[in-house]
């Protein structure tokens, strides 16, 4: 399991990618970062919510009450300045990771 | 178990002065649908809603980062509210005809508590907020820096804004070390 500490600094990118492709609520969420990335993130789950509604309030993301599955839920989606920010924090993390490599496995 | 659960949530986060409604229904949710999903999976009910709950987290960490997370803009709210405060009370204060010093101290040291009773945290930056405008303006005014005792007309906020916080925190049945820094 990566460490939890780790896994804040990164949290904002792994929830708007999460929600890149279609809405979802809470329990989805969480779901899906954990068989997306094979078990590795497994964060506790009460921390989604703060960050959830922390990028709703950054209008990142928007959600809404909605019945899934016969239950209402709050399902969350991406907004289209949401989009901006997952690219830009996309692509800032490519490169940070890219140089991470390049310095760690570089030949002795 | 998962009510009790979030009886304890609620009770964390009601310390916090957050209401917290729609974080305890989103988390009822989660915790259901979880519990469930383990039931499915041939779980027995009370083995699936304690696993669910050691998923969630513990509750005062939730409640924690959810009351971080709200304060941000009660903050800046409360600190703004300061500011447009204090300023309105040196301006009135800076007239020529104004020569009630009572009333002044009595306005600084109220709206000082008044901010402080509905944001408690950092009583010190509110009363920073709403007192410094007149020391500021009397030294500017006078060119003098002995009118820096001024100043001492920070004590009135500063009671004000403690008082508050102090209030606040009975008011809310708070039990731990208020969050003066």
């Amino acid at each position: 399991m990566a460490r939890a500490d780790t896994l804040k600094g990164h949290l904002d990118l792994l929830l708007l990618s999460t929600l890149s492709d279609r809405p979802a609520h809470g329990y989805a969420i969480a779901e899906r970062l954990r068989d997306t990335s094979a078990g590795e993130f497994d964060l506790p789950e009460g921390t989604l919510y703060p960050a959830l509604h922390r990028l709703e309030r950054s209008g990142w993301l928007a959600s809404r009450w909605a019945e899934v599955n016969g239950r209402r839920r709050r399902v969350y989606q991406l907004t289209a300045k949401g989009q901006k920010a997952r690219a830009k924090q996309h692509a800032e993390w490519s490169d940070f990771a890219r140089a991470v490599r390049a310095v760690v496995e570089r030949p002795a | 178990m998962i009510d009790a659960y979030l009886e304890k949530l609620s009770a964390e986060l009601r310390r916090r002065g957050i209401a917290g409604n729609r974080e305890i229904e989103e988390i009822r949710d989660h915790l259901t649908d979880s519990a469930d999903a383990m039931v499915a999976q041939g779980v027995t009910r009370p083995d699936a809603e304690r696993q669910a709950i050691e998923r969630m987290g513990d509750a005062a960490e939730i409640a924690r980062q959810i009351a971080a997370s709200q304060f941000r803009l009660g903050n800046a709210l409360a600190l703004a509210s300061a500011v447009a405060l204090g300023l309105a009370i040196a301006y009135v204060d800076s007239r020529p005809h104004w020569d009630d010093a009572g009333i002044t101290a009595f306005a600084l040291l109220g709206a000082a508590l008044v901010i402080a009773l509905c944001v408690p945290r950092r009583p010190w930056l509110w009363a920073l907020g709403v007192g410094v405008w007149i020391p500021l303006h009397t030294i500017v005014r006078t060119g003098r820096p002995g009118a820096a005792i001024m100043f001492v007309l920070l004590l009135f906020p500063l009671a004000g804004a403690y008082f508050g916080a102090y209030m606040r925190r009975a008011i809310s049945g708070r039990t731990e070390t208020i969050f003066f820094f």
